[in-house]
């Protein structure tokens, strides 16, 4: 099953969750209609709802779902860790810091955009650098990660506090939990060119990063520049989650369980695991997103979604067999 | 052709020796055998060999150039390692461990090409281990682990190769079959240094010897001459007594009694 390759099937489900995605919604659009608008002979409400809501939305859960996946097998690759996330560098809770401080400011949607994506990207500069100061190992940088995300949830506590109750508290606490409900064509502009960027060093790295799975010791051995490399794979892991969450919100789970997914698909192979894996996790982000704006009168926020599927899916995998990952 | 040769090389972690003044080198097709107690310091004199550390001084070339000239990859190109054991997060198999040997020889944003594979496989087979490619690594037993091991410093295609303990925690079979093994690649041009807790096995396996005591070199050389009872009394610190059997090989036994206090 291992020497299959994942690539095309499941690129094939992407597209099929593309669709699913594009026609479900509060305005049902049929596969015909996708098609006209695609081929530029739509009109009407329908390309509208096409345009300037469904295609943006379901491209920016697409992305969402493959920026998380792929840093989450990054991080799990490079750290030798299978239990680590998006989360675990404070990444997540980094960039929430900032878009939170910039929804408090009152700040319009790019300024919160890029001011999530500075604090995300701070919190792992300082995580790296602390971790280098204390004694760099692979433990030292993931307990400095807890830290300084624990940090920086306090520093969102403290803003939801002195919020408006009224009307920021909302506001805030909904973007927490995660949504792509207000994603508009500019924010998936301002989103995707940092997420692709991140995800090039991985791509064309990838089958180095599998590497350092073995050991700073066996990959060096195998000529492998190790502290460099693994520098440039949290990077781009760390640019992709930041741009996600600026865009989405903090969206748990998916970094952890996509990859582990996928891992019993193509096994641990880093080089067959991250083109396997951002495409999973694209399709899954897409389909969940679907649900989220259907299952109820309101829109249900994604974090809770993915919560709710990930915590048992995560369990079943822990107790199908801890060999695949051992400890 | 000398592949590593060592000239007054002080080793250690952050700055503190635990071994001074040794000189060692490594020829094609011999093997060299470090033997020495617990915590001597031979695992660190491997990772200096394989540039994992730097030396504190002293002189330390590989092939022609000096180690601290030569990037990562062009140290893996010219030396292979094969750890005693794997701590491994995932559960790779075999075929996938043996592959990533092929990196040195891969550009940076490359990944193994249909070729790499070959020389994977060739290796696998070489050792008479190409069934088990399939198979999780954990699932393996520690005789197998190790062929494996080796099948990838093979296909790494460095002409030397460094061991650590090799044969530790195996059974005798096992010993056995990795033991000649070693000697068969010995006579196929590689240079393979290695070490191990078994007097009788370096004698038998080795070309050449080094004793490693507390702080440096006890005695080195080939290993008729060097590893005499006293050298590896001295060296053990509990009296040894050198027997010669039948065929020639010889047989190391700790004597009863109390180890001496120096």
């Amino acid at each position: 099953m291992r020497e299959r390759n994942w690539t095309l099937p499941l690129a094939g489900v992407l597209i099929v969750a593309l669709v699913l995605g594009i026609m479900i919604g509060p305005y049902p659009l049929s596969a015909r209609q996708i098609l006209q608008e695609l081929l530029g002979q739509g009109g009407g409400t329908g390309a509208t709802v096409f345009w300037n809501i469904r295609l943006p939305r379901v491209l920016a859960a697409a992305l969402v779902g493959a920026a998380l996946a792929a840093a989450g097998a990054t991080y799990q690759s490079a750290f030798r860790n299978p239990l680590v996330s998006p989360d675990i560098l404070g990444v997540s809770a980094g960039a929430g810091l900032g878009a939170v401080l910039g929804i408090y400011l009152g700040l319009p949607v790019l300024a919160i955009q890029l001011l999530g994506f500075g604090t995300g990207l701070v919190t792992v500069a300082l995580v790296v650098t602390l971790s280098l100061m204390i004694g760099g190992s692979v433990l030292v940088m993931v307990l400095c990660g807890i830290a300084l995300g624990a940090l920086a949830g306090a520093g969102i506590s403290l803003i939801k506090l002195m919020a408006d109750p009224d009307n920021q508290l909302p506001a805030i606490t909904f973007w927490l939990m995660g949504s792509l409900a207000g994603v508009k064509r500019g924010d998936l502009m301002a989103a995707a060119p940092a997420i692709l960027l991140g995800l090039l060093p991985l791509a064309l790295l990838r089958w180095r990063i599998g590497l350092l799975s073995l050991g700073d010791d066996e990959a060096r051995s195998l000529g492998v520049e190790v502290g460099r490399l693994r520098m440039l794979a949290v990077a781009g892991a760390t640019l992709v989650t930041a741009a996600a969450v600026s865009m989405a919100g903090v969206i748990g789970w998916v970094g952890l369980m996509v990859p582990h997914m996928i891992r019993l698909l193509t096994g641990p192979r880093f080089d067959r695991l991250l083109p396997a894996a951002a495409l999973a996790g694209a399709a899954f982000m897409v389909l969940v997103d679907a649900c989220a704006r259907t299952m109820a009168r309101q829109e249900i926020p994604l974090g809770i979604l993915t919560a709710t599927l990930g915590a048992p899916v995560f369990i079943a995998l822990l107790a199908r067999g801890a060999r695949q990952w051992r400890q | 052709m000398t592949l590593i040769e060592a000239r007054g090389l002080a080793i250690g972690h952050g700055g503190q020796p635990i071994l001074k003044g040794v000189d060692l080198s490594l020829r094609a097709g011999k093997v060299l055998c470090l033997l020495g107690p617990n915590g001597v310091g031979k695992t660190t004199l491997f990772r200096t060999l394989l540039g994992l550390i730097p030396a504190l001084s002293g002189t330390l070339a590989l092939g022609e150039e000096p180690i601290t000239r030569l990037p990562r990859h062009r140290i893996a190109a010219h030396l292979a390692y094969v750890p005693q054991a794997q701590d491994l997060p995932f559960a790779y198999v075999a075929q996938d461990i043996v592959l990533m040997g092929r990196s040195a020889a891969l550009g940076p944003y490359s990944s193994p090409s249909a070729q790499d594979v070959q020389l994977a496989q060739a290796a696998m087979q070489r050792l008479g281990i190409a069934h088990l490619g399939a198979r999780d690594m954990t699932r393996l037993s520690g005789g197998q682990r190790q062929m494996v091991l080796i099948a990838r410093a093979l296909a790494q295609g460095a002409p030397a190769i460094v061991m650590d303990e090799p044969t530790a925690s195996l059974d005798l079979a096992n010993r056995r079959r990795i033991g000649d093994l070693i000697r068969v690649l010995a006579g196929e041009g590689k240079g393979i240094i290695l070490s191990t807790h078994d007097p009788d096995q370096a004698a038998e396996l080795a070309d050449e010897v080094l004793l490693l005591g507390p702080g440096g070199v006890l005695a080195s050389g080939p290993v008729q001459q060097t590893m005499t009872a006293s050298a590896l009394s001295t060296l053990y610190g509990t009296p040894i007594r050198r027997e010669t059997l039948s065929e020639g090989a010889i047989h190391f036994r700790a004597l009863p009694g109390l180890p001496s206090d120096d």
